[in-house]
């Protein structure tokens, strides 16, 4: 039943899943058979970009390589690639070629473009625990801003919720394709996260409202009581399932949506990803982890994650980071341009995000940005370095490092070719590939005309 | 009698600031020698030339040239000279943080005023922005007063980013008004409402008439506010990004012949270029907007400062969407983008010098490196507009100004 339900995908890439240890059987159901991924990859030709410069996404640069792409899948990378006949050859002279950038930390189709209130769905501002929630139910597809992103060169992307709950929901990890329907979208096999928030957001919000948490101890103190509960949710199904193998009558515990997705988080299911800026704070999430026994994938922002040596690495989580953001609100004041450089050089799994429709349109520049500053300060960081910070990182952090974010043989021919060194800001996206499907031509503006909401204002398009 | 002379004096008062903020800032000479000298001027870029400072302003710039004995050199060999970046829309000098009332001098929602709203009462020297503004190379900028509760949101005032008061380079530097969605929203709920209160105000103001008697309505002072504006002696900035909305402010200039108007946001304006040209009224753009963010953005593209440049029209950027002060390190990669998009790379590096220095009025004195012109300028690594390339040397009225933020405090306490 359960390798059944895992080969059905859903749940396909956890290895963390304990044999043994069992997930809610209505819970699996629920999850695997309803809510399922329906993208499929798009047609793709054999190609090859010749005498490109090439920055694999794992630390490698390989200057006047090749990159084969066949079936939707990175064929062959190197200086020796013997091209089968009928490939199409492009050739990338003065040009780059990159993995697709992967955004972790996106609020795309949520906080749709217009941003009216009727397409305001990013945060569930009801209640500070709202873990039963998932994006995927809030994303339209139809925001013209995934386009913009994969004029930038982003294939994948994960649609967090806001930051305003303690739990705020659960993630969904999208690929940058159009499709009429979220599931369309999914990246199959990919898990969800469940977003936690910590520092001014939850308290203000709901201090405003004269409720729990006013304070950042209040947030505390709600963290905890919910994860006793989830604890307790948790023992309840796994002694179910194991009186169901005795006596397969044994009646189930209720079903709890908020507590399901916090169990599946504790089991290692869902991926804890936590919006913490301040130093001391991320601190706590990491103790608060280590109490209640979970993993913690990433810490959100990080703006001081600078002040913390390795601490991120000693967890086994990522630092997802701005290039350059700080000031607007009291938690971001100490952040600084070389922060994203600092945490990777102590060992750290460095990410740079853009958590903006805008600045999800140039990631590669905020990639460069960092690495320019920590340049600055003395670091020899490599392109090939940075760039993993836009995709293999990411893809680590996402677990979806087997699939895509590198260019190695054998991944997804999730790809892009710059108009040239892609940490110039004058370079732009010539062609990007998703499972070696041509998503946007610079030259073909009809391979990529826009969401729906696009038609009707054509000359936006025929002006770019 | 009072009432005639109170309005003058504080049109004075800027003139008089003015003056002071280019008076001699010092005696010493300094020459900036074998840089690319990229002047904004009639002279054009110079490849291995010498600018020479003295008394705060720029006595010369040529190609070699001498070296006056006393002069402090700083070598410029293989970087980039430029003059000082000017940020057309920023809130430097007036918000430590956006997101508290306590520490945002920029917006005023519960006041009473409205055009008299006046932001050079809010500014300090004291602000962490300033010095990250200038180890951005930037030297000058616009505070732009937020949006409160009615379409005019006062005046807005011209810094400079130094490390001591007072700041303030012009008071009163231009009147600012929302006729875009939120002045329709500040209105009432339509645009029909905000400009019939625009236009009221404005007849008003010409006619020297009494404001009415009511809670909701423009005070005295607001109406004093905007008489100068009317009369053509304070550009009024108005908030626009449809290209319908561009249009009707387009033809203000029928009924008030002196108004000076400068297009902000001006996100649609790509699709009327030819007649904002014509106008030749000024445009204050964001070069990254791309996104049909809300229904006065539906024509959205990052080809909009390019198109207006082909066309003509004088241009200056934001580094954001809002004049938020974060984003101050967004003004250059935001040329960038616009050369990326089509526009000059001369025209791009002119939106953040001499356009806006033009724009607000200041042209003669800023925004270039012209002989006899304020010394503000920057010695770069390389490429201004480049992510690779930082700023060396910044020179603010003559004076070398520190580049140290509080952020290199902090990455130094921890590296």
């Amino acid at each position: 039943m359960r390798d059944g339900l895992r080969s059905a995908g859903f749940l396909a890439l956890f290895s963390l899943l304990q044999p043994g240890v069992a997930y809610g059987q209505m819970a699996l159901e629920a999850d695997a058979s309803l809510y399922q991924s329906t993208y499929q990859p798009g047609a793709s030709a054999p190609t090859a970009f010749t005498h490109a410069t090439i920055l694999d996404g794992a630390g490698d640069q390989i200057d006047d390589a090749t990159v084969l792409l066949a079936e939707g899948k990175v064929v062959a990378v190197g200086t020796n690639v013997a091209i089968p006949p009928g490939t199409k050859v492009v050739d990338a002279r003065g040009r780059w070629v990159t993995p697709g950038i992967i955004d972790v930390h996106s609020h795309l189709g949520v906080y749709a473009s217009p941003l009216v209130k009727s397409l305001s769905d990013g945060n569930e501002i009801s209640d500070p625990n709202t873990a039963e929630v998932w994006a995927e139910h809030s994303v339209w597809p139809q925001d013209p801003a995934f386009s913009r992103a994969r004029a930038g060169g982003v294939t994948t992307l994960q649609i967090l919720p806001g930051s305003t709950n303690l739990f705020a929901g659960r993630s969904v990890v999208l690929r940058n394709v159009r499709s009429v329907t979220v599931q369309g979208m999914k990246f199959p096999g990919a898990g969800q996260g469940l977003k936690m928030a910590c520092g001014e957001n939850p308290k203000t919000v709901y201090g405003d409202m004269r409720r729990a948490p006013s304070s950042r101890m209040g947030s505390m103190a709600g963290y905890r009581a919910a994860w006793i509960r989830a604890s307790d949710y948790r023992q309840r199904w796994d002694a179910y399932e194991k009186a169901k193998a005795a006596n397969p009558a044994a009646s189930p515990p209720p079903r709890d949506l908020e507590l399901e997705s916090m169990a599946a988080a504790l089991r290692g299911d869902i991926r804890v990803h936590i919006h913490c800026y301040r130093a001391d704070e991320i601190a706590q999430m990491f103790d608060l982890a280590k109490e209640f026994d979970y993993q913690i994938a990433t810490i959100e922002h990080a703006v001081e994650g600078y002040k913390l040596g390795d601490l991120f690495r000693r967890n086994g989580a990522c630092a997802s980071m701005w290039a350059d953001m700080w000031g607007y609100k009291m938690e971001m004041q100490d952040g600084i341009p070389e922060n994203v450089a600092m945490v990777a050089s102590k060992g750290n799994c460095a990410i740079v995000h853009s958590d903006s429709d805008d600045r999800i349109q140039q990631l590669n520049q905020d990639a460069a940005k960092a690495m320019f500053a920590g340049r600055r300060m003395g670091m020899e960081i490599s392109k090939a370095t940075a760039w993993s910070w836009i995709s293999g990182n990411p893809a680590r952090a996402l677990g979806i490092d087997d699939q895509t974010g590198t260019l190695a043989p054998g991944k997804r021919a999730d790809v892009v070719l710059w108009s040239g060194d892609p940490f110039s800001v004058y370079t732009r996206a010539d062609l990007v590939l998703v499972d070696g499907t041509v998503t946007y031509d610079r030259r073909d503006p009809s391979i990529d005309q826009g969401s729906d909401f696009d038609l009707g204002h054509p000359s936006a398009r025929k002006a770019s | 009698m009072i009432r005639l002379l109170a309005p003058l004096l504080l049109l004075l008062a800027p003139l008089l600031l003015l003056l002071a903020a280019t008076a001699p800032a010092s005696a010493r000479t300094i020459a900036i020698v074998n840089g690319k000298i990229v002047t904004m001027g009639p002279a054009g870029t110079v490849e291995g030339g010498t600018v020479i400072v003295r008394d705060g302003k720029i006595v010369s710039v040529a190609k070699g040239g001498a070296v006056p004995a006393d002069a402090e050199v700083i070598d410029a060999k293989g970087k980039w000279v430029t003059p000082g970046l000017f940020d057309s829309s920023s809130q430097l000098g007036l918000v430590e943080l956006v997101a508290f009332a306590n520490a945002n001098d920029a917006s005023a929602r519960g006041s009473r005023y409205s055009a008299a709203f006046d932001v050079q009462f809010g500014l300090s020297a004291g602000i962490t922005s300033l010095a990250v503004a200038r180890s951005q190379g930037i030297t000058r900028a616009a505070a732009v007063p937020a949006a409160g509760a009615h379409i005019f949101s006062g005046f807005g005032a011209l810094v400079t980013m130094k490390p001591q008061d007072p700041i303030l380079l012009r008071s009163r530097a231009f009147q600012f008004v929302e006729l875009g969605t939120t002045g329709a929203t500040n209105a009432g709920g339509a645009r029909g409402a905000a400009w019939i209160e625009f236009l009221d105000a404005l007849r008003m103001a010409k006619a020297g008439a009494e404001p009415a008697y009511s809670e909701k309505a423009l005070k005295q002072a607001d109406l004093e506010a905007i008489r100068p504006v009317v009369e053509g002696i304070v550009p009024l900035m108005v908030h626009v990004e449809r290209a319908s909305d561009i249009l009707q402010v387009l033809a203000l200039r029928s009924s008030y012949p002196r108004l000076r108007p400068i297009l902000f946001g001006a996100a649609e304006g790509w699709m009327v270029a030819r007649e904002i040209a014509e106008a030749r009224i000024p445009v204050i753009l964001c070069p990254f907007v791309s996104l049909p963010s809300s229904f006065e953005t539906l024509a959205a593209t990052r080809r909009n400062a390019a198109i207006l440049g082909e066309a003509g029209v004088t241009l200056a950027f934001m580094p954001a969407p809002k004049p938020d002060v974060p984003m101050v390190g967004q003004l250059r990669q935001g040329a960038g983008i616009a050369v990326a998009y089509g526009l000059s790379w001369e025209d791009a590096l002119r939106a953040v010098t001499l356009g806006p220095a033009e724009i607000f009025g200041v042209g003669a004195q800023l925004g270039s490196l012209d002989v006899g012109k304020t010394a503000d300028l920057v010695v770069w690594n390389g490429d201004p507009l480049e992510l690779s390339s930082y700023a060396e040397k910044v020179l603010i009225g003559g004076r070398t100004a520190s580049l140290i933020t509080r952020q290199d405090e902090l990455r130094d306490r921890y590296r």
